[in-house]
């Protein structure tokens, strides 16, 4: 893939493998008001082209063609192979890695995520994620993780969002004290909660936690509904996904199971001559104003180990009593 | 009232599961909560695999035979709840042969029938066929056993009896009963075994010639090689090779470890109504060594073989008390398993002297009283996240003292009736005789 920048001044041609390339490229950019900035990504013989200009107001237009255009910046490019990602944006690690390591997958979320997604630069966003407020609610083993985010559609792109159909794709790490049951998703997927929804990693449900290794749980919910209407530019989702407690390693009383940060993407798949494409935009969670000060935590009960002794001297000490009454009552059974 | 018959109770039960049936289906689609048990989804996942051709064992979760899944494959392409009217229908079967064994031990009609509703309106009963649990099946082939070694059709027996141990490891303890049971004393070359019956319970003289059995530990054994034993020990195991095979040649080690080696190795660390199950999430760490197995193995062997020696000839009784014994003092206990004394409880009711009033009440109000408070301490656990592991421990110690309560209270009013009366040809008294 490359990019050529074409202005008024002439044209420079860059190579763009990766992100740091896109990034070193744009800020090699020094480009006047009013001046246009053509990109054209693709190979030689097909390519689509972006224009792009006036890169100091920011404003966000994107427009396909060559037809020059008054303002945009890079957010979004619909062309090029690479651009597809598999159904699953979790799966594509876990058929390289096979289990969690906490390093690889945020070195996968960071790089390896094909560069046909949309890339964030500065602060602007194809959709913004205005507030992310992450609670878990419930009792007991059994609660929902439920995340409730502000998005912020840009005017211009709300007709392309729904004629494109996108969805927000939440990737969870789930630390190994809590599961999500596959079947039970599956069922949401059914009944249209969730347009689909997989989980990864380590998936026994019996085991307790400290046999078991983390899971990772990728929830695709559909935004086409929630695109605003004409005057508004927000709207929210609201995510809401079941977990289930394992059962804890000993302790005192309760044990504590802390959550992370999601990975938020936004997924667009559109249909061009019978192909279908799908492109995906992550969304750093780390720009988003977090209500919450304090970390999510969830609080699991636990056996305590000072118990073991007394609980096995009793639990065998019963049982062999229990069975010597009901020998003693069968021996002395006559059967006159 | 009007009479109650029971084929009018065997109409109103089929009926009222029909309508449970629909219920569920209308449940499952409506409400959060489903009706359905979670084990048949894994059934009819596992069947739909098998249309396929694929293997059931690729649903995880999938722990019996593949016959199971195969007897499901219609679940795919007739009605999703093909398998819930198999098992309803079992389930019906199940009441109808508990009014064929008590008739044909004598019991009046009315006792009969009385009996056989304990079974058909137990709401326990109702509602495990129609949410889809297997249990009915397994439960039905076991009093079909019963019925074919009280008619002598000892080949089916062993049939049924290898195929049952196939589908379902428990059986396995009914067969020291019943190779005693086969004792050739009650069998009269060319005639049917005379059944005991239960007019002549209380008269009938208590000499029966099993007691002859313990004298002398090589007279036991020697006496153990009859013919009869060993063609229902070659058979049964035969069959069940059989089946084992055939499953172990098209599944294979999937369906040895998931079907058999799972249920035999199983130390669930979850709650559940087991006394040990604490002392197996605290020691989960390490793995329970060798004695520590054998020492839980103890009670339950000890209490297994001592019902087994002393109240094997009367076989229905044998086998509920084995059943209740070897649910309550085994690793795991999950409510389905109560099924499994539940369908024997009506062949052993007109054979007690309990009256309902106060200590038949008090047998069923302690289990389930007992059994409720359990549940209390569990849902505790499970729906409010309070720790009381310890409260719920001692919960299911007291439910395993409820389990001994009602066992030894029907120990005592029992009136032993052998199943078999010894052949008048062999026997020095015959009570019958004097009736002729």
């Amino acid at each position: 893939m490359f990019a050529i920048s074409a202005n008024l001044s002439g044209s420079k041609q860059f190579n763009i493998n990766n992100r740091d390339d896109i990034s070193r490229f744009l800020s090699d950019l020094r480009l006047s008001s009013r001046e246009v900035l053509q990109l054209r990504f693709g190979d030689e013989n097909s390519f689509h082209a972006m224009c792009f200009c006036d890169i100091s107001h920011k404003h966000q237009i994107v427009r396909t063609g060559f037809d020059l255009c008054n303002c945009g910046f890079i957010l979004h490019f619909t062309s090029g192979q690479t651009c597809s990602v598999d159904e699953y944006i979790a799966e594509s690690y876990f058929k390289k890695y096979h289990s969690f390591i906490e390093r690889e997958f945020d070195n996968f979320i960071a790089n390896k995520i094909p560069l046909g997604s949309c890339k964030l630069l500065k602060d602007e966003n194809l959709l913004m994620v205005k507030s992310l407020s992450r609670n878990v609610i419930g009792e007991g083993s059994h609660r929902w993780l439920s995340s409730s985010m502000r998005l912020k559609f840009p005017r211009e792109l709300k007709h392309e969002l729904t004629a494109r159909s996108c969805e927000v794709v939440v990737i969870e790490r789930l630390p190994s004290g809590v599961f999500a049951d596959p079947f039970e998703l599956q069922h949401f997927v059914q009944r249209g909660v969730f347009t689909d929804a997989s989980v990864f990693g380590d998936t026994n449900l019996e085991l307790p936690s400290f046999r078991s290794n983390q899971t990772v749980v990728e929830i695709h919910m559909s935004i086409d509904s929630k695109v605003p209407l004409r005057d508004e530019d927000e709207s929210e989702i609201i995510l809401k996904v079941p977990l289930h407690a394992r059962y804890q390693p000993l302790g005192h009383g309760f044990s504590r199971v802390e959550f992370g940060a999601p990975d938020i993407f936004v997924c667009c798949s559109s249909t061009e001559q019978d192909v279908t494409k799908r492109l995906c935009q992550p969304i750093p969670t780390s720009l988003i104003p977090d209500k919450k000060g304090s970390p999510l935590m969830w609080e699991i009960p636990c056996g305590n180990k000072e118990h073991a002794a007394v609980v096995s001297a009793v639990t065998f000490g019963f049982a062999i009593s229990t069975a010597l009454l009901i020998v003693l009552t069968s021996v002395s059974y006559s059967r006159q | 009232m009007a009479e109650i018959t029971f084929r009018s109770v065997l109409l109103l039960s089929a009926v009222f599961r029909v309508v449970l049936i629909f219920y569920g289906e209308w449940q499952d689609a409506h409400m959060a909560v489903r009706y359905t048990d979670i084990d048949y989804l894994v059934f009819s996942d596992a069947a739909a695999l098998m249309v396929s051709g694929k293997s059931p064992y690729d649903r995880s979760t999938y722990r019996y035979s593949p016959l199971l899944a195969f007897f499901l494959m219609p679940n795919s392409f007739l009605h999703q709840s093909w398998g819930k009217f198999l098992f309803s229908a079992s389930d019906l079967l199940v009441g109808l042969l508990i009014h064929r064994i008590l008739k044909l031990r004598g019991v009046p009609e009315k006792l009969s029938t009385y009996s056989a509703m304990v079974w058909l309106f137990n709401p326990f009963t109702f509602t495990i066929g129609t949410r889809g649990n297997c249990e009915p099946i397994v439960c039905s082939m076991i009093l079909w056993i019963l019925i074919c070694l009280m008619k002598d059709n000892l080949i089916q027996a062993a049939f049924w009896y290898g195929l049952v141990v196939h589908l379902r490891i428990y059986p396995i303890i009914y067969a020291l009963p019943i190779i005693i049971l086969l004792d050739p004393l009650y069998f009269q070359h060319g005639k049917k075994p005379a059944l005991g019956q239960w007019s002549f319970r209380n008269s009938e003289s208590s000499l029966d010639s099993t007691n002859a059995e313990i004298t002398g530990f090589w007279n036991f054994f020697r006496n153990l090689i009859t013919w009869r034993r060993v063609v229902f020990g070659i058979l049964s195991g035969t069959t069940f090779l059989i089946f084992t095979g055939l499953s172990f040649y098209l599944y294979g080690w999937d369906f040895l470890h998931e079907a058999l080696l799972y249920h035999l190795t199983r130390t669930d660390p979850r709650h559940n109504f087991s006394i040990y199950f604490y002392h197996i999430y605290l020691h989960y760490e390490h793995e329970l060594s060798i004695l520590e197995k054998l020492i839980s193995f103890l009670p339950q062997f000890i209490v297994q073989l001592i019902l087994i020696l002393r109240f094997a000839p009367d076989l229905p009784f044998c086998l509920f008390l084995q059943t209740v014994a070897f649910v309550a003092f085994n690793k795991v206990i999950t409510a389905q398993y109560f099924v499994w004394f539940f369908c024997l409880l009506p062949l052993i009711l007109p054979w007690t002297n309990m009256r309902l009033k106060w200590r038949g009440l008090a047998c069923v109000s302690v289990w389930i009283g007992a059994q409720t408070h359990w549940l209390m301490w569990g849902y505790l656990l499970e729906f409010r996240g309070k720790n009381v592991f310890l409260q719920l421990w001692m919960a299911s110690l007291l439910f395993l003292a409820a389990n001994t309560f009602v066992m030894i209270n029907v120990i005592r009013s029992h009136v032993f009736c052998p199943l078999f009366k010894p052949s008048s040809s062999k026997s020095k008294f015959d009570i019958s005789d004097q009736f002729k």
